[in-house]
């Protein structure tokens, strides 16, 4: 920051010092004692603001630093200090505009370009911030990087060919280190796909450039995909070979290997034969890989072909394994296959009663594989038939009254299910997945408080007891089924409670990638940058959010629509009501609300902290009353909607017949049109 | 199932089977935090479907004490329906390989309940690690942890057996 002259100028730039020493308090009382004698000292208003600021006071804060920009508009560091300020509340778009203010006073200013470039790549702003980092390039061009982030922000902005002469001068910058170089040449190859190039300039680029590639494995891969892609067949199979023998788990190699396989075998016209013979060679290379023989099965099925040597093979070798994943991992083939699982099922009777009869742990196998496949095609009271016969083989294996849980959950049969997932978790009294099944259970029918006990186990106490505590773990399903149960009884206050909790957490996920902008661009990471871009823009369509907006909308739908709506299960009672009856009903409501928060604060505060352990935070509105009160039910639902694409979300008609019309209520023609267009 | 590198759209998925199976948990932005940090490190199991049923998530030590390069598991877990394929300890040998070969990492630990017989059994016994001691108190509930450990470098008889299955699956191809 710029240096002054004088006395208080002295102060402030001691004050400064402290500021950027991270000694708030401190520059807070500097800048305190100078405003007592200049109280209308603009900067020394804005670094109280800043101060401020970083003491999490940002309400004061923005008022200070508004404050400042009112008696110095000219002054660049007021608009930085704003910038800062709405930066650290996460309001990025007031922030880059303060920015472009202070840029306007100071354009040659690389800290306040620098920070406004992060901000664009936030918030994908990707034509000023190709502008934003040639700028700086041009103050700077030796620095590493500017020039990074350059390239970057050409890929985001389209600019392919720009990115890939970038990419490649970078190359051969001194200053770039054999990590980030071999990082940069494995991201050239997304280029040339962009780039739509031919086979012969691709291969000519990775030729150029996968000498920077450190990791040999690596360099095969992107050769073995290079090939791939252009339909050489016979070397992307060596290539393939070579990487499968090293990653034998890596199922895109795999189905490569096998795609270039029967590719070739075609070519050649061979017999269908030599197929299955290169197969089975490789289920005898790879004995007891059974991914691999799951991907062969997978795609002689989807190609139409013979795969019954290969069911076969797979479901002797599961059995003779006990592994009950064999029938779950081929759900999908059996689902968009009627003859695969009447194959399935025909095997397993015939093993059942012929080759398997006096083999116990055999049967036991049999009849579960062939309840899995039975729930999976829907037929449930077989399923449960195989399964009780399973039990009666082996007694005490969890996974057989898990099964048979689900099963009796799909009849309907829901106290037969509780019954039978609490012995499952009372045979394994530590496993959280058999509680967690137990607690969803618990709340299909709307009986929370048992699953909160299920769960209990594997929780930390807080105020507010389980659900808090997950809400603090991000623990998503549990929120979306305790808000839709909630909802279903009529608790709205509670259930809009879990809505904001989730909202809060996909909202907080969404920010968090502003603290790797930096991180990535800087260390040529720029494949996990774009995963991270990507990720960030589809997380509001998630089936997840979208229960959660589609919760909320319904309950501030109603809330606009009725006072009394808020009241729940005791609405059309309190609406018979003459207004003194209300006002007595509200009091008792309250007075008993009051009671159980001071309950669960009693409950609480009897609890011993370990000594690192932070204090318990209190909510306020525990039962998420207020949330029921606001003044605006539909602007709370809007904010619930608006991260949401629904113009080009598919499905989900009810959210968005919803969504219209909360969207007409507010005059946003426009909006409801784009969401009917999309039904 | 494929076992692969995790990528940031996993994460998500990682959190949830962390959060059905474990009692120790994480927020995301530490999953995000190993994702960017030590890309290559984190490996994911997926069904047919694409859904995550099994992780590990793992970092190289930012500062070790020892002044040795290694690599730590923070977490490992796999879906209960999912057992008895052996993904936990492939899971554990693809991150192990990575340590190795993109960090240079020398030894590789973790920490594990002394209750937990199961995950002893894959440490100690399919995966040759070495108990190096006992942390008391070092999970939530109280329960101590065993401190394992353990050198790193691909033996050279795996080498072999690669380039000769190499060798097997190449010559599948038809001439």
């Amino acid at each position: 920051m710029k240096k002054s002259t004088g006395k208080e100028a002295a102060l402030f730039d001691r004050a400064v010092n402290q500021f950027e020493d991270g000694h708030f308090s401190r520059s807070l009382k500097t800048t305190l004692s100078i405003l007592k004698k200049k109280p209308k000292h603009a900067e020394a208003i804005a670094l109280e603001g800043l101060n401020l600021c970083k003491l999490n006071n940002y309400h004061d804060a923005l008022l200070r630093c508004q404050l400042a920009i009112g008696l110095n508009a000219k002054s660049r560091f007021c608009w930085q200090a704003l910038a800062i300020t709405y930066r650290d509340r996460k309001d990025y778009h007031s922030s880059l505009n303060a920015y472009k203010n202070a840029i306007r006073i100071s354009p040659k200013n690389e800290g306040l370009l620098y920070d406004a470039a992060y901000l664009q790549f936030h918030l994908r702003l990707y034509g000023p911030l190709v502008q934003s980092w040639q700028t700086l390039v041009n103050l700077d061009s030796e620095n590493l990087e500017y020039r990074l982030c350059l390239t970057l922000s050409y890929y985001l902005s389209g600019s392919y060919e720009r990115c890939l002469s970038y990419c490649t001068d970078l190359l051969t910058f001194p200053k770039l280190g054999s990590n980030a170089s071999s990082r940069l040449a494995c991201f050239i190859p997304n280029l040339a796909l962009k780039l739509d190039l031919h086979f012969e300039d691709s291969f000519r680029i990775f030729q150029e450039y996968s000498s920077f590639i450190l990791n040999d494995w690596l360099r095969y891969e992107q050769l073995a995909n290079l090939y791939f892609r252009f339909q050489k067949y016979d070397e992307a199979l060596h290539l393939y070979g070579k990487l499968i023998a090293k990653y034998k788990d890596r199922n895109d190699f795999l189905w490569r290997y096998l795609k270039s396989l029967h590719e070739l075998i075609i070519s050649k016209g061979l017999p269908k034969q030599v197929l299955y013979n290169k197969f089975r060679c490789l289920l005898d290379l790879l004995p007891n890989a059974m991914n691999i023989k799951i991907i062969i099965l997978e795609f002689l099925v989807i190609a139409n072909l013979d795969y019954d040597f290969f069911l076969q093979h797979l479901l002797i070798y599961s059995k003779n394994k006990g592994i009950p994943s064999a029938i779950l991992l081929l759900k999908s083939l059996i689902r968009g296959n009627l003859l695969l699982a009447h194959k399935i099922k025909d095997f397993l009777i015939f093993e059942l009663q012929n080759t398997n009869r006096d083999n116990p742990t055999a049967c036991l196998w049999n009849f579960y594989y062939l309840s899995c496949l039975t729930y999976f095609t829907f037929d449930y009271a077989s399923s449960l038939h195989w399964i009780d016969q399973a039990i009666s083989n082996l007694p005490t294996l969890p996974d057989l009254y898990l099964l048979k849980g689900k099963i009796l959950s799909r009849l309907g049969e829901w106290s037969e299910a509780i019954r039978t997932l609490t012995f499952c978790c009372d045979l394994d009294r530590g496993d959280r997945a058999l509680a967690s099944r137990l607690a969803k259970t618990y709340f299909y029918i709307d009986e929370n408080q048992l699953a909160y006990q299920s769960l209990s186990k594997f929780c930390k106490d807080r105020f507010g007891g389980v659900p808090i505590y997950l809400a603090e773990t991000e623990c998503i399903w549990f929120l979306i089924e305790d808000g839709e149960s909630l909802l279903r009884q009529q608790s709205y206050g509670l259930a809009l409670k879990r809505f904001h909790q989730l909202y809060n957490i996909f909202k907080e996920w969404t920010s968090i990638s502003f603290h790797y902008h930096t991180y990535c661009a800087e260390n040529a990471q720029f494949m996990q940058y774009l995963e991270m871009d990507e990720w960030t823009k589809t997380l509001w369509d998630s089936p997840a959010y979208l229960r959660t907006a589609l919760g909320a909308t319904v309950i501030y739908l109603k809330l606009h629509e009725s006072p009394y709506f808020k009241y729940g299960e005791n609405a059309t009672a309190v609406y018979s009501m003459n207004e003194n009856e209300r006002l007595q009903f509200d009091k008792d409501q309250n007075q008993s609300m009051t009671k159980l928060h001071l309950q669960e604060e009693s409950r609480i505060k009897k609890i011993k902290l370990d000594e690192d352990e932070d204090p318990f935070v209190i909510d306020p509105d525990l039962l998420g009353m207020e949330l029921l009160e606001t003044k605006d039910p539909l602007q709370e639902a809007m904010k619930f909607l608006y991260p949401v694409r629904l113009d080009s979300l598919k499905g989900w008609g009810y959210l968005k017949v919803l969504a219209s019309v909360i969207y007409k209520s507010k005059g946003l023609h426009l909006k409801t049109q784009n969401i009917l267009d999309n039904l | 199932m494929d076992i692969r590198p995790a990528r940031v759209e996993d994460l998500v998925g990682m959190q949830h089977c962390n959060l059905n199976n474990l009692p120790e948990n994480y927020q995301l932005k530490y999953y995000l935090y190993h994702a960017i940090s030590w890309p290559m490190l984190s490996y994911v199991a997926t069904n047919p479907k694409g859904r995550i049923v099994g992780y590990v998530l793992a970092k190289m030590e930012e500062e070790p004490k020892d002044g040795i390069p290694h690599g730590h598991v923070t977490s490992l877990s796999v879906m209960r329906s999912y057992r008895q394929l052996g993904l936990a300890k492939r899971l554990m040998v693809q991150s192990q390989r990575a340590m190795v070969e993109v960090y240079g990492a020398k030894y590789m630990s973790l920490h594990v309940r002394k209750s937990n017989r199961a995950a002893l059994h894959l440490y100690r016994d399919s995966l040759t690690f070495d108990v190096q001691g006992i942390e008391s108190k070092y999970y939530a509930d109280g329960e101590d942890a065993y401190a394992m450990h353990k050198d790193l470098g691909i033996p050279p008889a795996e080498n072999d057996q690669n380039i000769e299955l190499s060798n097997k699956l190449q010559s599948l191809a038809v001439h």
